[in-house]
């Protein structure tokens, strides 16, 4: 399946910045990657280029920042590597598992609720920590999930829905953390 | 962005948010949530013996155009029988408060919500 997808998107993110495409990502190597190509494509080496060199160079340029924004982040890293698949992120709001929505309501409610309590900051901090494991124990999944995707020689298609399924649980669950630092700044503000 | 003034009246003010309890008869719940954005959105109906929707409330963690747009249904719906209710699309939700095209998922959203709560009061009654 790795061949295919770098047959059909020879220009991926991954191969662009010199890595295997996969969901575990060597930080260390992307960031020395990044940093390498950046300083080959820097603008003052094109001082005496043409136009139209000088163009490419800039279009890599933000080709590379977008790479390396969306490799270096689990979630969007999971995002795209669907896209490959040609899998667009829950095009279908129905497709969503109800009892996952229940608890993530449940937790939205318990969120918004923290000022109420006797101690919000003690009780924000435990629903962050919360949220975190979940986020957390999909990660640990889905690097398996997306080994067996891009091991198997053909398209496995239920394990396809599978991987996209937890990724689509992770965006709801990023969204949440994200309102818990919202609410961690209104809790300092108050302070 | 700047939202319009009916969505900042129903965001500011926002009509019948609340919960009714899942177990009553008579009361359909719709749990949706927008992939997208990870917005979540529950609806809920009650029905009388005559099928006409008595009361709806809402709760909606997202963003103002998702709260507008499920607040705006929960007012739609009150008094229509559930036939009715279930003809309501997303884009009249969109015109009505004028929402700009990168926020109609919102009022996709209130349709699947209301619909949901609707299917879920059926599955209710014939099971």
């Amino acid at each position: 399946m790795t061949d295919s997808i770098k047959k059909n998107h020879p220009d991926n993110y991954f191969s662009l910045l010199g890595l295997p495409v996969s969901f575990a990502v060597d930080k260390k190597r992307l960031t020395n990657n990044y940093h390498d190509i950046q300083k080959s494509i820097h603008p003052d080496k094109y001082a005496n280029a043409t136009d139209r060199e000088r163009r490419l160079s800039v279009q890599k340029a933000a080709q590379i920042n977008d790479a390396l924004q969306t490799l270096k982040n689990p979630l969007q890293r999971s995002i795209y590597l669907l896209s490959l698949y040609d899998i667009e992120l829950g095009e279908n709001n129905n497709s969503i598992d109800p009892a996952f929505l229940m608890e993530q309501m449940e937790l939205r409610e318990n969120l918004s609720q923290v000022n109420d309590k006797d101690d919000p900051l003690g009780e924000l901090d435990t629903i962050s920590d919360d949220v975190k494991s979940r986020i957390n124990k999909i990660i640990s999944g889905l690097e398996n999930l997306f080994n067996g995707l891009l091991s198997a020689d053909e398209q496995d298609d239920e394990l396809l829905k599978k991987t996209s399924a937890q990724v689509l649980k992770m965006q709801f669950l990023n969204r949440l953390q994200e309102e818990c630092l919202n609410k961690e700044e209104d809790l300092a503000d108050q302070l | 962005m700047a939202y319009s003034d009916k969505v900042m009246d129903h965001y500011e003010n926002p009509r019948n948010v609340g919960t009714m309890d899942n177990d009553e008869s008579g009361v359909g719940t719709g749990m949706v949530g927008a992939p997208a954005c990870g917005d979540v959105m529950r609806l809920q109906i009650k029905v009388d013996e005559q099928g006409i929707i008595e009361d709806a409330k809402f709760k909606t963690y997202g963003c103002g155009s998702a709260i507008a747009s499920s607040s705006l249904v929960t007012e739609w719906v009150k008094g229509k029988t559930l036939e009715e209710a279930g003809q309501i699309k997303n884009t009249d939700i969109a015109e009505e408060l004028a929402l700009p095209p990168v926020k109609i998922h919102c009022s996709v959203l209130a349709e699947d919500a209301i619909k949901a709560a609707i299917t879920d009061y059926q599955e209710k009654q014939s099971g």
